[in-house]
């Protein structure tokens, strides 16, 4: 018998609390991959700041064995994905590597606009989706009516879907059957040329890269030397194995099989996610299809506090890439903040991620200065710019046009925040396209929308507004031109570098105001008033000032109080981390932050 | 130097700016509370090291003149029976208006007290009601004419600046009347609203009307002005002494020397520990009446870094300043060099200065700034 007929590959797709990580747990659990005692909930999270945040960044695949109703014993692989919009790529990725989804949907909300885009990635690939509607446990749940969306939007049958809830455990041995029956067995030829599938790596200490693979076909064995197709970089296999979830070594991974080998590969930027390996031997005529390399959206400056640490700050970035394909940085200089590194990432959330691994991981005191996207500029010469910081925009009459890049955003919304939704669409440039009712109640809204504005607390702003009930997601589509200026932030009359922002010419003015406004809050009282203008050019637009402090005096200080004067004097201290000299005004983090969190 | 303070926590009403551990008066548990402090003190005296000297006693509240006589009697008969109390120590008591009479006065300098403390405020009868003192004008001028009376050679008066709507102009009259009565010692204090007083409440509700920052900085430059054409120094952020008449005790906090804390709520920098007492009266009493042990608040032993970080923080409120000789003595440390980017930053800003090549200290445009300097001091 072929060997891949009892192997199933499979990924989960949910929404953000869904319930994803908790089924994978409960499937682990059922299949006593893992004895109870060995369990820790939500094991394939791993990192710190995943639980924290509650999403998965890193994919984990885990080998499990299951013995089916049918007798036979079955491998299965579960291959994890991140739920957030900003790794859209690593999802196409991981579902390549699999034959079947499980669509995990929350009885209680219904499908989001995360969970749609994937499963229409999951569709184009032509897989098997078997729905799943979760949380039947709570009593707000409603599975008829989700599964009558998931059919009227999605097109998928539910007259079988599971009703479960992972939390209690309830329909676990059904979703496990299922994943037997209805998902395909892989199909490869364990004789062709090697052509595995690299859909995530790690860096360890002593191993070096370690990439998470499936072997599409040929066989992969530890002494085989390997070619990578994209980077074509060759390396002698060291080990082959696969996770259960912890690292456990094989004689080979065959076609149809996930697992990961180590080669001591020194970066990640080897190994690509996407990237197919080959024997190099005897390679494989051509690479598996879709791969492309990961190109970062957001861009932004990130600066030691003290400029002593940067060497440091270069050290945690080089690490930090290690394991991170998909972040890039290069040294970059302001007048305002001295050396420091322009960053680029895959959206907010990875940059949000990094900024708080050098903070928490490395312990540095870093500034970042306010994420942009990158801009083309066509100059009067007819030379083409593209500029990923808006400091380096040229002078006005330089400029024929500037472009920036645009997303095809789809909002799903219950009706009643139709107008809100549109209203806020429109502050942020937004051109409408289309709009679906999926059921009675809830709408599709597809739009058109500057990507800058949706890195503009866009996301927060959606939430807020619909009280956390629509949800967004999007993907690039072109550069259109706009009319774009760049705004100087002056203060204590001298332009930031760090500060300037690129807006649109008729927000200018409203922009500029509640920048100036808001730097006012955030940039404390020092010994000398501080003037704050926006200017457009030579032309001041708006202007705040910050008083100058007077007094900052404990008026007593006896006996008991000295202790408690030291802390509060320390807590005062505290309060001035992140903050950085430019000229003699201290600016905190927030100041270049600022223009994310303007109040409306 | 040592130093030794004594709480007596009751008060006839709570000042609106208070934070200090106050209790009614009228609630009447003194009796069992000095009970405990005599326990207290006994404690002390037993465990203590035979050759212990005290060369400062403060009795502070609250409002010790609240006392009747033959309390305060019991107290310092105590005192002198438990203690080796330096033959030329400085005995200092709190007092106010309303409690302290001419009889008390006499007395309490028949009983050892050199150095009278006297919680004025201020002199406008209307802000005195605004911060909810008992006392008005005529018995404040009164106090310090008993005080005159009576011989006392040495005494302090209070007051507050910064105070709900008062003027600069209020202010300038106070002081010119304070300064009638040439006092040895001035205390003013500019106010600050702590939270769990009735002025933070009033803060809250948006009824709290406090000059300016700008005025208030300027009611400290018009004080230190006015005082010094008096030969007044400006030896502290909020002290001024004629030559000589400094406070010891104070003088021991703010060079970082050690003292002992008896009462509720009191607090002991002793054998390297900073002590607060339990701040709960009925726990007090209870622990010295029946258990004869110390419960404390409140208890850090500080580090030598910690030592050395305060002994800054608090010389900088000093107009002796911080002397490069003593840091090393004390902490084998090179001031200069260990502190270098502080001391550079803060004289650039004008906020300190060196003087003679000894001594770094707050320049008068620094004090009203000084946290600011403080802070670049920390580890």
């Amino acid at each position: 018998m072929n060997h891949m007929e009892n192997i199933r590959n499979f990924c989960i797709i949910a929404h953000i609390d869904h319930g994803k990580s908790t089924l994978a747990d409960r499937l682990i659990e059922h299949t006593e991959t893992l004895s109870s005692r060995e369990m820790e909930k939500q094991i394939l999270d791993s990192m710190d700041l995943e639980r924290e945040r509650g999403i998965t960044i890193k994919l984990k695949p885990v080998r499990m064995k299951y013995q089916a109703k049918d007798g036979q014993t079955y491998q299965l692989n579960l291959i994890d994905t991140p739920g957030h919009v900003d790794f859209s790529y690593e999802v196409s990725r991981s579902l390549n590597a699999c034959e079947g989804v499980i669509l995990v949907i929350d009885a209680t909300q219904g499908i989001e606009a995360q969970t749609l885009a994937n499963v229409y990635l999951a569709l184009e690939q032509d897989l098997e989706i078997i729905p799943v509607i979760n949380k039947i446990d709570l009593p707000s749940a409603d599975p008829e009516r989700v599964k009558k969306e998931v059919e009227e939007v999605i097109g998928i049958d539910c007259s079988d879907a599971v009703l479960a809830s992972a939390k209690d455990g309830t329909g676990i041995p059904e979703i496990l059957e299922q994943i037997v029956n209805l998902i395909p067995a892989p199909q490869g030829d364990e004789e062709e040329p090697l052509q595995a599938l690299i859909f995530d790596s790690h860096y360890d200490n002593y191993r070096g890269v370690i990439c998470y693979i499936r072997v599409m076909h040929g066989t992969l064995k530890a002494g085989m030397r390997i070619l990578l197709m994209a980077t074509d970089k060759v390396y002698e296999v060291l080990e082959v194995g696969t996770f259960r979830p912890g690292m456990q070594p094989l004689d080979e991974l065959r076609a149809g099989e996930v697992g990961y080998l180590a080669a001591t590969i020194r970066t990640v930027q080897d190994t690509r996610v996407g990237d197919t390996i080959t024997d190099a031997d005897r390679p494989a005529q051509e690479p598996l299809p879709g791969y492309r390399q990961a190109t970062p959206m957001v861009f932004c400056g990130i600066y030691p506090t003290e400029t002593s640490d940067y060497p440091a700050l270069r050290d945690a970035l080089e690490k930090l890439q290690l394991n991170d394909a998909s972040l890039s940085y290069e040294t970059e200089t302001s007048a305002a903040l001295g050396f420091g590194y322009r960053c680029g990432f895959l959206g907010l959330l990875h940059l949000e991620i990094v900024q708080e691994r050098l903070d928490r991981h490395y312990n540095l005191d870093i500034i970042t200065t306010a994420p942009t996207v990158i801009y083309r500029v066509t100059k009067t010469n007819g030379e083409v710019l593209t500029l990923d910081n808006p400091a380096q925009v040229p002078e006005p009459n330089e400029i024929e046009i500037i472009e920036e890049p645009y997303v095809k955003a789809t909002i799903l919304t219950p009706d009643t925040y139709i107008g809100t939704v549109m209203d806020l669409v429109i502050e942020r440039r937004g051109v409408f396209d289309h709009m679906e009712y999926l059921d009675p109640h809830r709408v599709l809204l597809l739009y058109e929308l500057p990507l800058s504005e949706i890195i503009y607390d866009f996301f927060d702003q959606l939430k807020s507004r619909t009280r956390g009930y629509a949800s967004l997601d999007y993907e690039m589509s072109e550069y259109k031109a706009a009319d774009l200026v760049k705004m100087d932030i002056l203060v204590a009359g001298d332009a930031i570098d760090a500060l300037a922002v690129i807006v649109h010419r008729e927000k200018a003015v409203p922009r500029g105001r509640a920048l100036c406004e808001r730097l006012r809050k955030v940039i404390p009282r020092q010994q000398f008033e501080i003037p704050i203008q926006a200017a457009l050019g030579n032309k001041i637009i708006a202007r705040e000032n910050i008083a100058a402090y007077r007094k900052d005096v404990l008026a007593k200080c006896y006996g008991g109080d000295v202790s408690r004067k030291r802390k509060l004097l320390e807590k005062q201290k505290e309060g001035k981390k992140r903050m950085r000299l430019v000229g003699n005004v201290e600016l905190p983090q927030d100041a270049f932050m600022a223009v994310l969190k303007i109040e409306k | 130097m040592t130093g030794l303070y004594i709480h007596i926590p009751f008060c006839q009403q709570k000042c609106f700016y208070c934070d200090f551990l106050s209790l009614p008066s009228d609630h009447d548990q003194t009796g069992e509370y000095l009970k405990a402090l005599l326990k207290e003190m006994d404690y002390y005296s037993q465990s203590m090291d035979a050759g212990q000297v005290f060369d400062t006693v403060f009795i502070g509240g609250g409002t010790p003149s609240l006392l009747k006589i033959e309390e305060l009697e019991e107290i310092f008969q105590a005192l002198f029976k438990k203690f080796k109390i330096n033959p030329v120590a400085e005995i200092t008591i709190e007092c106010n208006p309303e409690s302290l009479t001419f009889e008390k006065i006499v007395k309490l300098k028949d009983l050892g007290v050199n150095r009278f403390s006297l919680g004025v405020q201020s002199f406008d009868q209307g802000l005195l009601e605004k911060m909810g003192r008992t006392h008005n004008r005529e018995r404040a001028v009164e106090a310090i004419a008993d005080l005159k009376r009576a011989k006392v050679e040495n005494f302090s008066l209070d007051f507050i600046y910064g105070l709900p709507q008062q003027s600069l102009e209020q202010w300038q009259e106070s002081l010119r009347l304070v300064l009638k009565f040439k006092p040895n010692h001035l205390s003013l204090y500019n106010l600050m609203v702590s939270e769990g007083t009735v002025f933070a409440e009033l803060a809250k509700q948006g009824r709290l009307e406090l000059p300016s920052e700008e005025e208030q900085v300027q009611m400290l430059e018009m004080a230190v002005a006015l005082l010094a054409a008096e030969n007044y120094s400006h030896y502290e952020i909020a002290n001024f002494a004629q030559p000589g008449f400094e406070s010891k005790h104070n003088l021991i906090y703010w060079r970082n020397q050690q003292y002992l804390g008896l009462g509720v709520g009191a607090f002991s920098y002793w054998q390297g520990e900073r002590r607060g007492n339990t701040l709960d009266l009925g726990e007090y009493i209870k622990t010295w009446t029946e258990d004869f042990q110390p419960v404390f608040s409140e208890i850090e032993k500080i580090t030598p870094q910690q030592e050395e970080t305060e002994t800054i923080i608090m010389a900088l409120r000093l107009q002796e300043g911080i002397s490069y000789e003593k840091m090393k003595e004390r902490f084998q440390i090179d001031f200069l060099v260990k502190y270098e980017k502080a001391i550079d930053w803060a004289i650039s800003s004008g906020l300190a200065e060196e003087v003679e090549g000894q001594v770094f200290r707050l320049t008068e445009k620094g004090i009203p700034v000084s946290n600011q300097v403080m802070i670049k001091f920390l580890p």
